[in-house]
C-alpha cells in the first residue's frame, strides 16, 4: 500500500464511488445514491465531481432509458425526487463556489398558465445535468421573466407553454428582451405540448425542446462558460 | 343512418354504413361559436345548454360527446374535497395549489357526497336543467366523472403523487382508493337523475404517466373496478396522454370506447387492444385541427380512416377536444373525408 502513490489511488477510489452513485442512481436505488453521496463527501470528493461525474452520468442514463421507453414520468419523477434528497447535502457548498456550472438557466411556464410537470422535470435535468437553475414557477408575468434574467445574469430563459391561448406570450417576452437591450445576451429555449418547432422560429427563439433530455442536450451544445 | 346510431354502431364493434365523426363537447370552443366568453358558459345552465345546441346545429353530421354535458371542467371532483379554484374569465377553470401538501392528511381523507359537497351538486341541477329545457330530440346520454389518476394528481400534485406511488405505496393507494370511490359515486348520482342514460365517460389522462409495472399495481385493479360497477352501459374512456406503453393492460379494464391522441400511434392501438374495444380518435387537435389546412385535416383523416376504419369499430375524432380557435372549415373537413373515404364495406 506505501509504495502506491496516494492520489493514483485516490483518484481511482474516487471513480469507483462516483460510478456506483451513477449507478444506483441509474437503477432509481433512493437509499444506495444518497449513501454513495455521503461517501464521497467523506471521501472529500469537491461537490461539483458528484454531480458531474456521479449524479449527472446516472441522470443522463434515466434520460436514455425514458428515450427508449424504458422509463415513464414515473420514473423520471422518482429520479427527481432521488436528485433532490442527494442535492440537500451538495447543495450548501456548491453554492458556496460556482465551480462546475455550466450555466444560469431561468425557467418558467408563461402568464395564464398553470402547468408545471413537464417544467419541474426540464429544471430538474437541467440540474443535474451541470446548470444552475432558478425556476419562476407558472403563471410567470412577461415582466417577471425580465426582471429575473437581467437580475441573475441569465444565460438561458427557458419559457413553457401548453396552451394554445398562452403561447403569445413567448413571443411577447422576447419582444420585451428585445426593447431592453438584453435579447442577445441570452439563448431563449420554448417547450410545451402545443409548441413546435415552426412556431419556435416564427417567434425567433433560439431553441425548441420537445422534451427535458432535448432541452439539456441543446443547452450544453451552446454552452457558455461563466466568467 | 342518423349521426348518433352511426357513432353506437362503431361503439359497439359494428361496420355503420359509414365512418362516424366525433369531437369531445368544448366548453372553449363552444362558447367562441356562441360569441360568448367561457366563464359565461359555466356560470349559467341556460347558455351551457344554449352555447351547446347552437353547436350542435351548426355541425349536424358531428356527434359531439359526450353531447349534453353539465360541463364544469377538471375541477369538479377536487372542489369537493375543498381545492381552490381558479376561474379565468375566458378559459376552462382550473385547481390552483395542492390541496394535499402533507402526505400524513391523506390517511384521514374520505371521498365527498356528491350531493351536497363542492361543484357535485352544480352539476346534478344542471343535468336537470338542461334535460328539461333541452328539445325534445336531444337527450342527455352520459354520466362523467374524471378517473383517480387525474383527480389525485390535482390534489397531491403529480409529481409527488407519482413519488408517492413508490416511497409511501400505502399512501398513495388510499389516494387512490378515495379518488376511486368518488368517480364511482359521482357517476352514480349522475345515473340517478338522467332520464334515459346509455353511457359513461371517463377521463384520466394522468394514468399514463406510470410505468407499466406501477400501471398493473395501481391503475388495472381500480378500473377494473369502476367499469364493472357499470354493467350494461356504454364506457368511454378518455386518455390523450402517451399510453403506448400501456395499452396491453388498459385492453383489460373493461372499457368499450377508448379516445386517445395522437402521441399514442393508431396503428399499434388498432393492433392491439383495437382488436377489443371501439377506438375514438386521434387527429392531432392542434397541429392538424387547429394550424392545418381544411386539404390537411382531409389527408390526415384518409389516412387515419384507411387504418382505424376496417372491420368498422371505429369513430373519427380528435385525440382530445378541439381548441378554441379551431376553424369551423376544418371540422367540415373531418366530415367531408369520413363520408369520402368512409364508407363502408372500406
Amino acid at each position: 500500500m506505501e509504495n502506491i502513490p496516494f492520489k493514483e489511488f485516490d483518484k481511482k477510489m474516487d471513480n469507483e464511488i462516483l460510478k456506483n452513485i451513477s449507478l444506483n442512481l441509474e437503477a432509481l436505488d433512493l437509499q444506495g445514491t444518497i449513501e454513495g453521496v455521503k461517501k464521497a463527501l467523506d471521501e472529500r470528493i469537491p461537490p461539483f465531481e458528484i454531480v458531474k461525474n456521479g449524479l449527472s452520468p446516472g441522470m443522463d442514463k434515466i434520460g436514455e432509458k425514458y428515450e427508449r421507453k424504458e422509463y415513464f414520468l414515473s420514473e423520471l419523477s422518482f429520479a427527481a425526487h432521488i436528485m433532490k434528497g442527494a442535492m440537500e447535502f451538495l447543495d450548501p457548498q456548491l453554492k458556496a463556489s460556482k465551480e462546475g456550472s455550466l450555466g444560469t438557466f431561468l425557467i418558467g411556464t408563461v402568464k395564464g398558465d398553470l402547468h408545471d410537470i413537464g417544467k419541474n422535470i426540464v429544471s430538474m435535468m437541467l440540474t443535474s445535468g451541470g446548470f444552475e437553475v432558478c425556476d419562476l414557477g407558472i403563471d410567470v408575468a412577461d415582466e417577471k421573466f425580465l426582471q429575473k434574467a437581467v437580475e441573475i445574469k441569465a444565460d438561458f430563459v427557458g419559457m413553457s407553454s401548453l396552451l394554445t391561448t398562452t403561447m403569445p406570450s413567448m413571443k411577447s417576452v422576447m419582444e420585451l428582451f428585445r426593447n431592453n437591450g438584453i435579447r442577445e445576451k441570452v439563448r431563449i429555449f420554448v417547450g410545451g405540448a402545443v409548441v413546435t418547432q415552426s412556431f419556435a422560429d416564427e417567434i425567433g427563439a433560439d431553441y425548441y425542446a420537445k422534451d427535458a433530455m432535448e432541452c439539456v442536450r441543446k443547452a450544453r451544445s451552446c454552452i457558455v462558460v461563466k466568467g | 343512418m342518423h349521426p348518433l346510431d352511426r357513432f353506437l354502431s362503431a361503439a359497439r364493434m359494428k361496420e355503420p354504413d359509414e365512418v362516424p365523426v366525433s369531437l369531445l363537447t368544448s366548453a372553449r370552443f363552444f362558447s367562441r361559436l356562441y360569441g360568448i366568453e367561457v366563464f359565461k358558459f359555466f356560470h349559467d345552465p341556460r347558455m351551457m345548454l344554449d352555447a351547446t345546441l347552437h353547436t350542435m346545429k351548426r355541425f349536424p353530421e358531428i356527434v359531439f360527446f359526450p353531447g349534453l354535458w353539465a360541463d364544469y371542467g377538471i375541477v369538479v371532483e377536487p372542489s369537493a374535497f375543498g381545492s381552490r379554484i381558479y376561474w379565468p374569465k375566458n378559459y376552462v377553470p382550473y385547481v390552483r395549489g395542492e390541496l394535499l401538501k402533507n402526505p400524513e392528511d391523506i390517511m384521514e381523507l374520505e371521498p365527498p357526497d356528491p350531493r351536497t359537497e363542492g361543484l357535485m351538486p352544480f352539476v346534478l341541477e344542471s343535468i336537470q336543467f338542461m334535460q328539461k329545457h333541452a328539445p325534445k330530440n336531444i337527450k342527455y346520454l352520459y354520466a362523467v366523472a374524471r378517473g383517480p389518476f387525474q383527480v389525485a394528481s390535482y390534489m397531491r400534485g403529480p409529481a409527488e403523487f407519482l413519488v408517492d406511488l413508490r416511497v409511501r405505496p400505502d399512501i398513495a393507494r388510499k389516494l387512490i382508493d378515495v379518488c376511486t370511490e368518488t368517480t364511482i359515486r359521482l357517476l352514480k348520482v349522475q345515473l340517478e337523475v338522467i332520464d334515459d342514460p346509455i353511457g359513461i365517460f371517463v377521463p384520466d389522462d394522468n394514468a399514463s404517466f406510470l410505468s407499466p409495472g406501477l400501471f398493473k399495481e395501481f391503475g388495472l385493479p381500480v378500473y377494473k373496478r369502476i367499469f364493472s360497477e357499470f354493467d350494461g352501459l356504454l364506457k368511454v374512456y378518455h386518455n390523450d396522454a402517451d399510453s403506448t406503453h400501456i395499452l396491453d393492460l388498459l385492453a383489460q379494464c373493461g372499457f368499450d370506447v377508448f379516445n386517445f391522441s395522437p402521441a399514442t400511434d393508431i396503428a399499434t392501438v388498432k393492433r392491439g387492444i383495437g382488436q377489443r374495444v371501439c377506438l375514438m380518435g386521434n387527429v392531432d387537435p392542434v397541429n392538424v385541427m387547429l394550424r392545418g389546412t381544411p386539404e390537411q385535416v382531409e389527408e390526415d383523416c384518409k389516412r387515419l380512416i384507411r387504418i382505424g376504419g376496417p372491420g368498422g369499430g371505429y369513430i373519427l375524432s380528435l385525440g382530445g377536444g378541439p381548441s378554441m380557435e379551431t376553424p369551423e372549415e376544418n371540422m367540415e373537413a373531418m366530415v367531408r373525408a369520413a363520408k369520402k373515404y368512409g364508407k363502408y364495406p372500406l
